[in-house]
């Protein structure tokens, strides 16, 4: 990271940096909660 | 999504020029500042450790004598259950939280959360959660006395009370799903130039890595009491027996989460000892990169360990030895831990603040927790003391002298930033003193109760058992009425304590000493501070 901070660039990446953070952990959260309830769904089929 | 990053328009300008802020119920109600925030979460945190001090109360006063004089069976397996419940997801967890709010955008050098209105969601998905816990005391059919950890076929039978207890825990889970997820990503992308991972102070790394263990463990809470509502009302057979489901199933995927959650606690409590402990030892930490890798060790090695809970439910005796060696595998990492406190410390130019004697007092008494829950990872003995006493007072060595010591260490550490007043000295090491000692007296003694055989989650015991309870009843209530001169330091600190410099504690050296003025003021670090 360099010290020139304030730029738009930078900005802009940060804040696309943080939604694509954002989406792939929201992504990671709700896989898991489905694949339990799917996984235990078809095995007691 | 919202989203909170540096704002270059403000370029130039200095704290004090952005203290306009929102008044009256809107500013709480409607804030995404991330020290507000903080702040709710906090005496949020304070009223649920109120309510669930009163079940515990209940629970001991019942307990001081042999026979049943006060409550009910019934109500005493609710009280267990809730009290369970609102300390563990209505107390602690949110008192982290707050602690996280407050502190990582300080010590990053950023300006907020990255997500400040999802930020306000977390917090204020909160409330109706605990009146939902609260109400399922009052539902028809009576209280549901399952246990904070809602086994099958219990769940499965209970009245309207579990599906209020369900709905609370899928709306708790939902808001530490989203606090997560905005501390991750606060961690990951708003620190200042400059502050590389590995300069970031402890405490940011131990919620990063909780962070994560919340995002992979609580959807499985969540899966397991959705299964557990859909056996309930929609004719599914996960853990019902009679249609072919298992009960023990149920078991597995609770520990796969409850095991996590157990440092999902710790491991925040472990941040603020490592940032007191150096301190008020006028050093730096003692082996900071391994005490990183520890910690992520201990991580990962949470997720293995599950089924150390359940060794008497029938399992083969090769999954006995693998849970057996992969817990006492953990005993390394925490030592490492234990290791570096104690070695920052060494030679150290030491004074005895209310918030060292705190972390002092978490690292003997945690170090004993640990050591019990070593004791309790070797099969053969676990089988004797499963469901005793012994049980109870491991974990709440674990979770009160652990957890709840090191948020009384934090509080009174960072008191002075968020307050800008300092707190009475004297009173903070007289609720030390007296937290240690009734802390002792009610839950050494149930080690022997334990060891006796005496069962835990009972309204009832025998003659034998008498003298230990009434012994841990008193110092229940000691504990208990304890907790109110901390209320009282709190409030006179707000109020009347004399000013605080910014630097209250000369051995602290992050951002928010160095940096910030106390109090922090409301919009903090609107351009990223100057680091080496």
């Amino acid at each position: 990271m360099t010290n020139e901070v304030n730029d738009d660039e930078r900005q802009k990446k940060i804040k696309r940096n943080i939604r694509i953070t954002g989406a792939v952990l929201w992504l990671m959260a709700a896989s898991i909660f489905f694949y339990m309830i799917a996984k235990y769904y078809w095995l007691a089929k | 999504m919202s989203t909170a990053t540096h704002d270059p328009a403000h370029d130039g300008h200095t704290h004090d020029e952005h203290e306009h802020k929102p008044y009256g119920m809107m500013r709480w109600f409607g804030s995404t500042n991330h020290k507000d925030i903080g702040t709710m979460y906090l005496w949020f945190s304070f009223s649920m450790f109120l309510v669930g001090g009163v079940m515990a109360l209940i629970i001991r006063a019942e307990l001081f004598q042999p026979g049943l004089q006060i409550v009910r069976p019934e109500f005493f397996n609710s009280m267990t259950t809730y009290h369970g419940l609102i300390m563990v997801f209505g107390a602690i967890m949110p008192a982290f939280v707050g602690f996280a709010n407050w502190l990582i955008p300080m010590q990053i050098g950023a300006p907020d959360m990255a997500f400040p209105r999802m930020n306000n969601l977390s917090f204020w998905l909160l409330p109706p959660a605990a009146m939902l816990l609260i109400a399922a005391q009052f539902a028809p059919g009576g209280c549901a006395g399952v246990g904070w950890t809602m086994y099958a076929p219990l769940t499965t039978q209970a009245g309207p009370a579990m599906d209020l207890t369900i709905f609370a825990v899928h709306i708790l889970g939902m808001s530490s799903i989203m606090g997560s997820i905005n501390i991750i990503t606060t961690i990951l992308n708003m620190r200042a130039p400059g502050m590389t991972l590995m300069k970031m102070p402890l405490f940011c790394w131990t919620w990063l890595i909780t962070a994560y263990l919340l995002v992979a463990s609580m959807p499985v809470l969540a899966g397991a009491v959705t299964m557990t509502l859909t056996d309930r009302h929609f004719g599914t057979n996960f853990f019902n027996a009679a249609g072919g489901g298992d009960p023990v199933l149920y078991q597995h995927i609770f520990w796969f989460f409850g095991h996590p959650e157990v440092y999902i606690i710790a491991i925040p409590a472990f941040g603020v000892i490592s940032q007191v402990i150096p301190a008020f030892s006028r050093k730096p930490l003692f082996g900071y990169a391994s005490m990183v890798y520890a910690t992520a060790s201990i991580a990962i090695l949470s997720f293995m360990v599950w089924a150390h809970h359940m060794y008497t439910v029938g399992m083969p005796v090769e999954g006995q030895l693998f849970f057996m060696y992969a817990t006492t595998l953990i005993a390394i990492p925490t030592g490492v831990k234990v290791f570096n406190w104690v070695a920052t410390m060494w030679k150290g130019s030491l004074t005895f603040e209310t918030q060292m004697l705190f972390a002092l007092g978490f690292l003997f008494l945690f170090t004993l927790g640990g050591f019990t829950g070593l004791v309790l990872s070797i099969v053969p003995v676990d089988v004797q003391l499963h469901d005793t006493y012994y049980v109870v007072a491991h974990f709440h060595y674990v979770m009160v002298a652990g957890a709840l010591f090191s948020a009384f260490a934090g509080i009174y550490f960072w008191l002075p930033k968020w307050t800008g007043r300092m707190y009475n000295e004297t009173l903070g090491k007289w609720h030390f003193w007296l937290s240690l000692i009734f802390f002792n007296v009610t839950f050494f003694v149930q080690h022997f109760l334990g060891l006796a055989g005496m069962p835990r989650r009972i309204p009832d015991y025998a003659l034998q058992f008498t003298e230990f309870n009434a012994i841990s009843s008193i110092g229940a209530f000691g504990f208990g009425l304890s907790q109110l001169l901390f209320l009282y330091i709190v409030i006179k600190c707000i109020t009347t304590g004399e000013k605080a410099e910014q630097k209250q504690w000369e051995g602290a050296d992050s951002l928010e000493w160095t940096h910030l003025p106390s109090p922090a003021p409301y919009h903090s670090f609107t351009t990223p501070p100057p680091l080496k």
